[in-house]
């Protein structure tokens, strides 16, 4: 028999928290575009990780099918990620609440299957491979010029990763302190009270869903940098739905929220790789399942609103 | 020459499934006036007022408002254009708080635009201000100024109708449609609320179009009364004369609902 034990000792490793750190960034900054569009427009985007793929996908296709320089696919990427929520936006953003919802996740499961069997384009299950050579370069001339150890080698991913996050974090604060911001939270609360007021709610929920595809984009090229390869398995619906856990935990309408959801829904996922339990990988994976339903049960029953949300707020919203 | 009426509404027609709900309605409403729209429940006038304001498309019928249709515009560019409703039902921004509910009807403001707020995040400060002057000035007007930095959901509902009114005129309307604007509101709010509309008009020739069931406010306070029954227009006088016009009394009494109406 196995015994039931835990070892804490991976949690004191540096290795550990680098991963953690770089996932915690890339799922923020995912997670800032979806708060942009539920927390603050009341548009249920259920699809964000198609954005994530979209974006890692055509950065991908861009450097290795066609050439490009890894450097110019990233704003051509983050272009068609846009053009994307665009086009998804201007049909269905007319929709009623729940049902843009299920069209958000028809489109994200669409863009995952179209990846898995576009073989030509996307190596389909095989993967995509290569496409970060320009960033190992500097990947490992970042690793020599502050003499880190071998185990180390991801520190420079974690330091971009997190200035990515900082500025988008900066970006995405300053536009919901404008009045553009205000606009949003005007559409949240009744569109047509605001549409009665001379603003055209529907241009502003397909900014709001523009934006939330750019932002998304740009976790996929993190993303993609951290696996070093990518497949259709790095975007399944889950993605979005943890994503969307962070969110609530840290709290709706709270750009700050989301990096704490993000980094206490990213602690419970990568903290029970190291629970030393008699299960099946399978089951372990199940498990993690089953303690962010805790945490999410934890933080509904003790503080509604999330952990950086306004208690106020979410009673007018009812 | 009379002068060319503000809003002019021709033929309009409107099925829900079976229940013609508008039936071929039109009127008038002069430039300056006090204008009353009344009828009994179901008589089709807050759709009419949907319709109006572009929020309900009509199957037939002309809308036009100083002097250029507006049948098939959408419901913000007609307010844009200076045609402002209110409804029913206050529709207040409830997680908003009652400064932000004014400054969404700031018009001409470059700091609504995506671009501009990436691009020249600091080109929007000085319209901010200006609107957030504005707002300030109409909720002390409103005897809301107290309240600026509330959540708007916290307000009573007499509050709210003011707060709709008061934010409607940050757009500069040139024509108020108000639909039944002394619904829930006691009888103090009431008076200012019409001391409001009287001002508006004499001072800013706003033009109002209300929907009323208060039928002392429509008598005392309206220059023209329109009647609505069944969807179409049955009388439009002045408030003496319609309340005198048997059709008028027929229809809320319902004495002759088996006929068609004349």
């Amino acid at each position: 028999m196995t015994t039931l034990a835990v070892s804490l000792s991976a949690f004191g490793r540096p290795e550990f928290w680098i991963g953690v750190g770089i996932l915690v960034a890339i799922y923020a900054i995912l997670t800032l575009g979806l708060q942009l569009n539920i927390g603050y427009t009341g548009i249920y985007n259920f699809g964000q990780v198609g954005f994530m793929a979209v974006g890692a996908y055509a950065m991908a296709v861009l450097v290795v099918e066609a050439g490009w320089s890894f450097w110019a696919s990233l704003p051509a990427a983050t272009l068609i990620a846009v053009a994307f929520a665009v086009l998804l936006g201007l049909p269905t953003l007319r929709l009623r609440t729940h049902y843009f919802a299920i069209a958000t996740i028809a489109f994200a499961e669409i863009v995952r299957y179209v990846i898995q069997n576009a073989d030509g384009l996307t190596g389909g299950s095989q993967g995509v491979l290569g496409f970060e050579i320009a960033w190992q370069t500097i990947a490992l001339s970042l690793q020599a010029d502050l003499g880190l150890a071998p185990e180390l080698a991801l520190v420079p991913l974690l330091i971009v990763a997190w200035v990515t996050l900082a500025v988008l974090f900066a970006v995405l604060l300053a536009l919901g302190r404008s009045p553009w911001g205000r606009m949003l939270r005007a559409v949240r609360e009744d569109e047509d009270a605001v549409r009665a007021l001379g603003k055209n709610a529907y241009a502003y929920k397909l900014q709001s869903f523009a934006v939330a595809g750019a932002v998304g984009a740009v976790s996929g090229y993190l993303l993609a940098l951290y696996l070093s390869f990518l497949s259709p398995d790095a975007f399944l619906a889950s993605v979005t739905f943890i994503s969307f856990a962070m969110l609530i935990v840290g709290g709706l309408g709270s750009f700050p929220g989301v990096v704490v959801g993000a980094f206490i829904v990213q602690v419970v996922l990568e903290g029970t790789r190291y629970l030393q339990l008699p299960l099946t990988d399978h089951q372990v994976a199940s498990l993690r399942y089953i303690l962010i339903g805790l945490v999410l049960i934890l933080v509904m029953a003790l503080r509604p609103q999330g952990i950086l949300g306004r208690r106020q707020e979410m009673v007018l919203r009812g | 020459m009379a002068e060319a009426p503000i809003l002019t509404v021709e033929d309009v027609h409107l099925r829900f499934g079976g229940v013609h709900a508008v039936a071929g309605a039109g009127f008038h409403v002069a430039r300056g006036s006090v204008t009353a729209l009344i009828g009994p429940n179901g008589a089709g006038k807050t759709t009419l007022f949907n319709v109006v304001t572009g929020f309900v498309r009509a199957e037939r019928g002309r809308v036009s408002y100083d002097g250029a249709p507006v049948t098939r515009r959408p419901p913000h560019a007609i307010a844009a254009r200076g045609m402002v409703r209110t409804f029913q039902l206050t529709k207040t921004l409830a997680a908003l708080t009652v400064l932000e509910n004014m400054l969404i009807a700031a018009p001409r403001h470059p700091g609504e635009r995506l671009t501009t707020v990436l691009v020249r995040p600091r080109a929007w400060r000085r319209r901010e201000r200006e609107a957030r002057a504005r707002a300030l000035e109409l909720l002390d007007d409103f005897g809301l100024g107290g309240t600026a930095g509330d959540y708007a959901g916290t307000l009573s509902g007499g509050q709210r109708k003011l707060l709709e009114l008061a934010r409607a005129l940050m757009i500069e309307p040139r024509l108020l449609l108000l639909d039944e604007p002394m619904a829930g509101v006691n009888p103090s709010l009431g008076r200012r609320l019409l001391e409001h509309m009287e001002r508006l008009r004499a001072e800013q020739g706003v033009t109002f179009l209300f929907i009323e069931h208060d039928m002392e406010v429509v008598m005392n306070h309206s220059d023209r009364v329109i009647v609505m029954a069944e969807g179409q227009v049955i009388a439009d006088d002045e408030p003496h004369a319609v309340r005198a016009d048997p059709r008028v009394i027929d229809a809320y009494l319902g004495a002759r609902r088996q006929e068609p109406p004349a």
